[in-house]
């Protein structure tokens, strides 16, 4: 096992490793921007190394400076949280070099999961249903029509350079392809500098379901179930929870032989997310794989009663998994609430400034991760989540209870945050019905 | 190999000991000895956890006006820059000019050149040769 653990990240999430390296008795080290002198994840560490300006490129993204933090502190693995260097597989590499445990999946496995086209060839050939369409750019109409007669309609054409919905057309039928088509490709090529789009079958009301795999050195796989990620703002989720009311218990265990064979198949290690969209008709198809702990991972935590950031110590530690997936058991519901600190009476923008008074919701089954306290000053150069209220409860119906009343306690006087709009969104009934889909949070918005 | 028995014996004792640096001067030899501070950053670690709720850290930069010191604008370990006697290239007493090179921080196997941010007369130096520095942390008091 590890003797110290450097924590390459700051907030909650900081603040959530550190919990867990307290609890396995092993050392850790926090790194600071100077932002960030007083945060909490400073204080709860047992050492902390200020890594530079307040600017992430300058310090949460700094790689000499951390490597360096890991060198005068001794720590011998670095556990990079999500966001910042969770993802980036030169500084997995640089870990490697620098003899310090890498506390994720390998630089090789980074590398092949994010490459998204990649991945989805790779789930494909592993029995993994992938969205029917063209497999990179589209040559010409032609080939536009033939593969778009193949998904069947409506398709969507996308951008290969891009994102954002530059370049994006649904197409209803063949009459309108070669409109849409000229219109897209113009998109993209203004937008990206790249004007090749790609094609695959559009989605209709699709749900945004995702499963949390565990994989150790050995090669062992414990799937822990699904969360319901659909409740997005511009892709940002805002309301995760788990089991989805979207998921037969025949899905779900589609869903978990599909995810282990894929996660064998790139000799997967450690935690990993594998997203897929659900669409009206109840098909799941692949999306992309996720090569790091997920925001919404607590959740997974509360029903399945599994330390997930517990679990990635020991795995990078080389130990091996304790159970296998059939002895996995889905407890109750468990549902998060993303506090932003943001404005949304003015688009959710961010709301960075000093926190008067903070009232934290407690009582059975209710968990707040955060780093905020009264008096703390949110700084404007991160992130805007300031806590993660997760609620547990034996039923759906239960756990929805819970979240109103520890949603009506939580109070964060001083700044804007996005406490309200939850206590509004969940007395919503298409949200209480469940019956709701990745479109809904703008929708609710516009009514 | 004989005659390396009694530098075997320095080392030995040195390494075991908490001098971080060791000079001998005489008859034409210079030996001079570093080691990394056995400070608590090298205590066996997951044995104490003292700093739990600790309120307001101690910051290693904060007695100082900012306007009075030089800070190190890297991590890593921090080694004054020498003359070929060995002795510093940047005294106490002396002037240091904005841009003037003074030390070295170490890390990931690399060395990087330390310049002033600002001139001044050095009053002292804030860390020991081969400590571990973070960033801002100060390391030239100047008067």
């Amino acid at each position: 096992m590890f003797n110290k653990i450097l924590i390459a990240n700051r907030g909650e999430i900081a603040v959530r490793v550190i919990r867990a390296c307290r609890e396995l008795g092993i050392g850790c080290v926090a790194v600071y921007s100077t932002a960030d002198r007083d945060a909490l994840h400073v204080r709860l560490a047992d050492e902390s190394v200020c890594v530079g300006d307040p600017a992430p490129s300058d310090s949460y993204l700094y790689i000499p400076n951390i490597i360096a933090a890991a060198e005068i502190t001794g720590a011998d693995a670095i556990h990079p949280g999500y966001g910042f260097l969770s993802e980036n597989s030169n500084f997995a590499e640089i870990c490697k070099e620098c003899n310090i445990t890498f506390i994720g999946p390998t630089p090789e496995a980074i590398d092949n999961m994010g490459n998204k086209s990649q991945a989805r060839k790779t789930a494909a050939s592993h029995g993994f249903p992938v969205l029917e369409g063209s497999s990179g750019a589209l040559k010409d109409l032609a080939d536009a029509h033939r593969i778009a007669e193949r998904a069947g309609y409506p398709v969507i054409l996308k951008a290969v350079a891009g994102g954002g919905g530059k370049g994006m057309r649904i197409v209803k039928s063949a009459a309108d392809l070669e409109r849409q088509f000229n219109t897209a490709q113009m998109e993209a090529k203004s937008a990206f500098g790249d004007g090749s789009v790609y094609l695959e079958r559009y989605v209709g009301k699709p749900r945004h379901i995702e499963v949390q795999i565990l994989a150790d050195k050995e090669g062992n796989v414990l799937c822990l179930g699904e969360r319901e990620c659909s409740l997005q703002r511009r892709h940002q989720k805002l309301i995760e929870e788990s089991p989805s009311v979207a998921v037969s218990e025949k899905d779900r265990k589609n869903l978990s032989e599909w995810a282990t064979k894929l996660v064998e198949a790139v000799s997967y290690q450690n935690a990993g997310t594998v997203e897929c969209l659900r669409d009206e008709k109840g098909r799941f198809t692949f999306m992309e794989m996720n090569t790091r702990l997920q925001v919404e991972h607590p959740v997974t935590e509360m029903i399945t009663g599994i330390d997930l950031v517990k679990e990635q110590i020991r795995i990078a530690a080389g130990q091996r998994l304790r159970m296998k997936s059939k002895d996995v058991i889905l407890r109750g519901h468990a549902i998060e609430f993303r506090i932003n600190a943001e404005d949304p009476s003015n688009n959710f923008a961010p709301c960075p400034g000093l926190i008067t008074r903070l009232t934290l919701p407690l009582g059975p089954w209710v968990r707040v991760d955060t780093w905020v306290e009264s008096g703390t000053e949110i700084p404007p150069f991160y992130d805007s989540l300031i806590a993660k209220l997760i609620v547990w409860a034996p039923s759906r119906v239960e756990a929805l209870a819970r979240a109103r009343r520890a949603l009506d306690e939580f109070k964060i006087e001083g700044i804007k945050t996005t406490i309200d709009f939850h206590r509004e969104v969940i007395r919503d009934h298409r949200f209480v019905s469940g019956d709701y889909d990745t479109s809904f949070i703008e929708q609710y918005l516009k009514s | 190999m004989e005659e390396f028995g009694p530098l075997k014996d320095l080392l030995k004792a040195f390494t075991q000991s908490s001098f971080t640096r060791y000079v001998v001067n005489g008859d034409g030899v210079r030996i001079q000895l570093r080691q990394r501070p056995n400070s608590e950053r090298r205590a066996s670690p997951g044995t104490d956890h003292p700093k739990i709720h600790q309120e307001s850290r101690p910051s290693r930069t904060q007695n100082h006006e900012a306007g009075k010191v030089i800070a190190s604008p890297r991590v890593g370990h921090f080694f004054p820059l020498r003359n070929q006697m060995g002795e510093l290239a940047l005294k106490e007493g002396d002037m240091v000019e904005q841009g003037q090179p003074f030390g070295l921080v170490e890390s990931m196997n690399l060395k990087y050149e330390i310049r002033a941010d600002k001139s001044g007369l050095v009053e002292k130096y804030l860390i020991e040769d081969g400590e571990a520095v973070e960033f801002g942390q100060a390391l030239i008091l100047l008067k």
